[in-house]
């Protein structure tokens, strides 16, 4: 089957203060299938959202290939949705203009899109949130309505930078289902960063391991638990176990590094 | 019958602080006219007159339209100086904004032409335009030109990147960016130059007037003055103040429903 993301030898550098540039991923190489959710997990630093946003095509000058079906891709497009790390709206639209925002973008009459971005918006459960500005949102309904903007705008694969890191505990386990549910349902692909090794799990089909920087990719594991997972039967915990000596092993790199 | 009482008295609450910003507004100007009545009253008439004599040449200037006639030459003056510099200031100011090599060009250019006040052209427009409503609009184009520019200027080039990459990344091309992203984010930051922009060209308009015109509230404020009748004098104060109010608040209402989704403006 051919992949449905590809990317080939990615490296980026950024310019530092001391005279050696800053590399902040090195060789990056990965191929994500059609609907797959694959979740990128890393120590800080590392250049998780220095890869997204290649992905995206928002970052420029960097070396190497993103391959969407097939096809080499520079600049940005709704065809790769990112979804920010604050779960970034335009502040001065409502929460419904700004998840048509994409369909306004392409000129579908008014009426039609309001039909669908209220679908999307009771799917993610905020249509009693459609005409209020972001600043009223909580942080948790900031990302849902982020997440259904970015549906909105139909991409082939959505990424999402840590769409969970500035939530409590509760309403991350929430929103973790209801990004499974909406997934599944979709047939998205998806491509997450996410701090939490329980998150990626519980979550993936595939787990990206990134390398202190310069980022690159230490392992790949296959997670082939049926769905909906169980956070205490033993295989989770196995994996976890597997995935978190090779987070510490890096973690302790990045600490070596610095000394 | 409760939750009517609960009602109605969520109304009151609500009405009730309308009124009582407005009184406690109020107050400083009842203090003010009571002070000047009770100096009016040891002071010759010419160097103070009492309330009530400025009250009857408020009157007569009324009956007579001099006063209206005044109020509309200053208010057309006004805008059309202000609504030229805006044409002007706000797309210059967003081309300076987002292309670098403007900026640098003009920048020294513009923040020179800053501290240049209108009162000083004042002479050399007059040389060049005679006294008029063509030297009035060029000078009040002059003192709102500056603040709208500068405002706007920040205000593009504050825009914040997430919310670029936001439209981006949502389908935006690049064409769409200006009227979808860089207007609208900016927009606070135009409204303030807007505000700050129409304050300095009514100061410089009423300056005009005053030196060089044959119209307007400036003008009679100085005819009054030539005349030694004080309490026109005065009334053409008052009404100058009263009409920058009312532009002022006109101005902050059009702001208020334009950039309600602001956090700060909704709350106070
Ligand atoms: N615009 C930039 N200019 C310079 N350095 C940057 C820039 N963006 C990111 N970096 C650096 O690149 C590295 C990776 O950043 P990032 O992708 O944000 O990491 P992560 O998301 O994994 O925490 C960091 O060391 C960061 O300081
Ligand atoms: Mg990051």
């Amino acid at each position: 089957m051919k992949p449905k993301l590809e990317l080939r030898d990615i490296t980026k550098m950024f310019a530092s203060d001391n005279e050696r540039p800053l590399i902040a991923l090195n060789d990056i190489n990965l191929s994500i299938n059609e609907s797959d959710v694959v979740v990128i997990i890393g120590p800080s630093g590392c250049g998780k959202t220095t890869l997204l946003k290649i992905i995206a095509g928002l970052e420029n000058s960097y070396k190497g290939e993103v391959i969407l079906e097939g096809k080499s891709v520079k600049a940005p497009g709704p065809d790769r949705c990112m979804v920010s790390q604050m779960a970034t709206l335009l502040p001065w639209r409502t929460v419904i203009q700004n998840v048509e925002f994409s369909k306004e973008l392409l000129g579908i009459p008014k009426a039609d899109r309001k039909k669908e971005s209220l679908e999307y918006l009771k799917l993610v459960g905020l249509e009693q949130f459609a005409f209020s500005y972001p600043f009223e949102l909580s942080g948790g309904m900031r990302q849902r309505a982020a997440l259904a903007a970015a549906l909105m705008s139909d991409p082939e694969i959505i990424l999402l930078d840590e769409p969970f890191g500035a939530l409590d505990a509760q309403t991350r386990k929430d929103m973790q289902e209801e990004l499974l549910r909406l997934l599944q349902r979709t047939k998205k692909t998806a491509l997450l960063v996410t701090h939490s090794i329980e998150e990626a799990i519980w979550l993936s089909d595939r787990i990206v391991i990134i390398t202190a920087r310069p980022g690159r990719v230490k392992e790949v594991v296959q997670v082939n638990l049926p769905h909906p997972r169980n956070r205490t039967s033993s295989e989770f915990i196995e994996i976890r176990k597997v995935i978190s000596e090779m987070i510490e092993e890096e973690v302790k790199l990045t600490k070596r590094n610095h000394v | 019958m409760e939750h009517v009482t609960i009602g109605l008295s969520a109304i009151i609450t609500k009405d009730n602080k309308l009124i009582k910003k407005f009184l406690y507004g109020l107050i400083p100007f009842i203090l003010l006219l009571v002070g000047w009545w009770a100096i009016s009253l040891r002071l010759e008439s010419y160097l103070l007159p009492s309330p009530d004599t400025v009250i009857d040449a408020f009157s007569k200037a009324i009956c007579t339209g001099e006063l209206l006639r005044h109020t509309v030459s200053s208010m057309v003056k006004i805008a059309g100086g202000y609504l030229l510099a805006l044409l002007f200031a706000i797309p210059l100011g967003i081309m300076i904004g987002l292309w670098q090599r403007a900026h640098d060009m003009l920048n020294p250019l513009v923040q020179m032409a800053r501290f240049v006040p209108s009162i000083a052209l004042i002479p050399i427009i007059v040389l060049w335009f005679g006294i008029g409503y063509q030297a009035a609009t060029v000078i009040i184009f002059w003192g709102a030109f500056s603040p709208v520019l500068i405002s706007t200027i920040s205000g593009v080039e504050g825009v914040e990147i997430e919310y670029v990459d936001f439209a981006l990344t949502h389908g935006a091309q690049r064409r769409h960016l200006l009227t979808k992203v860089i207007i609208p984010a900016a927009l606070p930051d135009i409204f303030v130059g807007m505000r700050l922009g129409l304050s300095y060209a009514w100061r410089a308009m009423i300056a005009a007037e005053m030196l060089a015109s044959k119209f307007g509230l400036g003008y009679l404020i100085m005819d009054a003055r030539w005349l030694m009748q004080t309490e026109r004098v005065i009334m053409g104060i008052i009404t100058i103040g009263f009409i920058g109010l009312l532009l002022d608040f006109s101005f902050r209402s059009a702001e208020e429903s334009m950039l309600k989704w602001r956090k700060g403006m909704v709350l106070k």
